[in-house]
């Protein structure tokens, strides 16, 4: 059987959905409040590239799953 | 006993038997040396430039600290990890080389050290008993408290695992999409597409100086937050 290959697919696709829509958010976030005060615009900034290399952490556990389903 | 020397042992087969994975230390230590005798007071280009990142490192980690002395204490070491993770992400850039730290053992040691000194700290602030006891938050029915206890003891334990994966799987996952992107020369029918597939990798391998340098810091960060939740524990 090859469902591991379908298994890996279907989850990498429901995680990148879900980063996508978490990184989506982050960002949306962080531009309403760097164009409320652009005073704060640098460590906004900052804090959003923590905050998106977070959510982006969680795609990739997903990613090392799948790497690990299709090696078996 | 046998098999701690045992892997010792390895371990120094492992250091002596393999020169290429120590001999990038060679020419950055020799770099730096000359980049640290030319610092003075009034800072030339380079300089201002590692000002740039210290400063903001500074700014990041400065508010995690509540006394100055802890703060002086512990700011070299969290500057050596993000220094160290950086040059081993920044390898994996050159062609043809692995970054050492798309290896799950390595980020896994590293992250067993952290969690290691954070307890470590936690012990030797609070005693071992009240360390425990600490774990779970003041203020709430000790038959909650018991409850929440385990629950605590995993989240304890899951913050090394996590701290691992995630720079491991970015530094993988940066690689792999390299290969996969430029594996497609080989199977796509026609040579039209080698422009685009470089052009493609080129902006990857910008985004890679990006991902290196944002995992470098948050592995720092991760781990400063770490041992600044276990010295001050229970009094916030």
């Amino acid at each position: 059987m090859m469902l591991q290959y379908l298994g890996a697919a279907i989850g990498m696709g429901f995680a990148s959905l879900g980063g996508a829509i978490g990184i989506g958010l982050v960002a949306s976030k962080a531009i309403e409040s760097m164009a409320r005060q652009p005073e704060q615009a640098n460590s906004l900034r900052a804090t959003m590239f923590i905050g998106i290399a977070f959510v982006e952490a969680t795609v990739l556990y997903t990613l090392v799953i799948a790497f690990i389903l299709i090696a078996k | 006993m046998q098999s701690l020397f045992g892997i010792i042992d390895n371990f120094f087969q492992y250091v002596f038997g393999h020169p290429d994975s120590l001999i990038f230390f060679v020419p950055l230590l020799l770099i730096s040396f000359v980049v640290i005798n030319r610092f003075g007071i009034i800072p030339n280009k380079l300089q201002s430039f590692i000002e740039v990142i210290f400063e903001f490192l500074e700014s990041q980690f400065k508010p995690l600290f509540k006394e100055e002395a802890h703060y002086k204490q512990w700011m070299p070491f969290f500057l050596a990890i993000f220094a160290y993770i950086l040059i081993l992400n920044m390898i994996g850039l050159i062609p043809r080389l692995e970054a050492p730290t798309s290896d799950i053992w390595l980020t896994g040691s590293m992250a067993l050290m952290i969690f290691i000194i954070s307890t470590f700290i936690g012990i030797k602030h609070h005693g071992p008993i009240r360390y425990f006891i600490l774990l779970t938050p003041s203020g709430i029915p000790s038959a909650i408290r018991l409850i929440m206890f385990p629950i605590e003891l995993v989240s304890m334990l899951a913050k090394p695992f996590s701290l691992a994966v995630r720079l491991y799987a970015n530094m993988f996952a940066g690689h792999t999409i390299i290969k996969t992107i430029l594996s497609l020369t080989e199977t796509f029918p026609s040579k039209l597409i080698l422009p685009l597939d470089l052009s493609v990798v080129v902006v990857l391998l910008g985004f890679e100086v990006f991902v290196a340098l944002i995992q470098a810091f948050i592995f720092a960060y991760l781990s400063a937050i770490y041992i600044a939740d276990n010295l001050y524990m229970g009094d916030h």
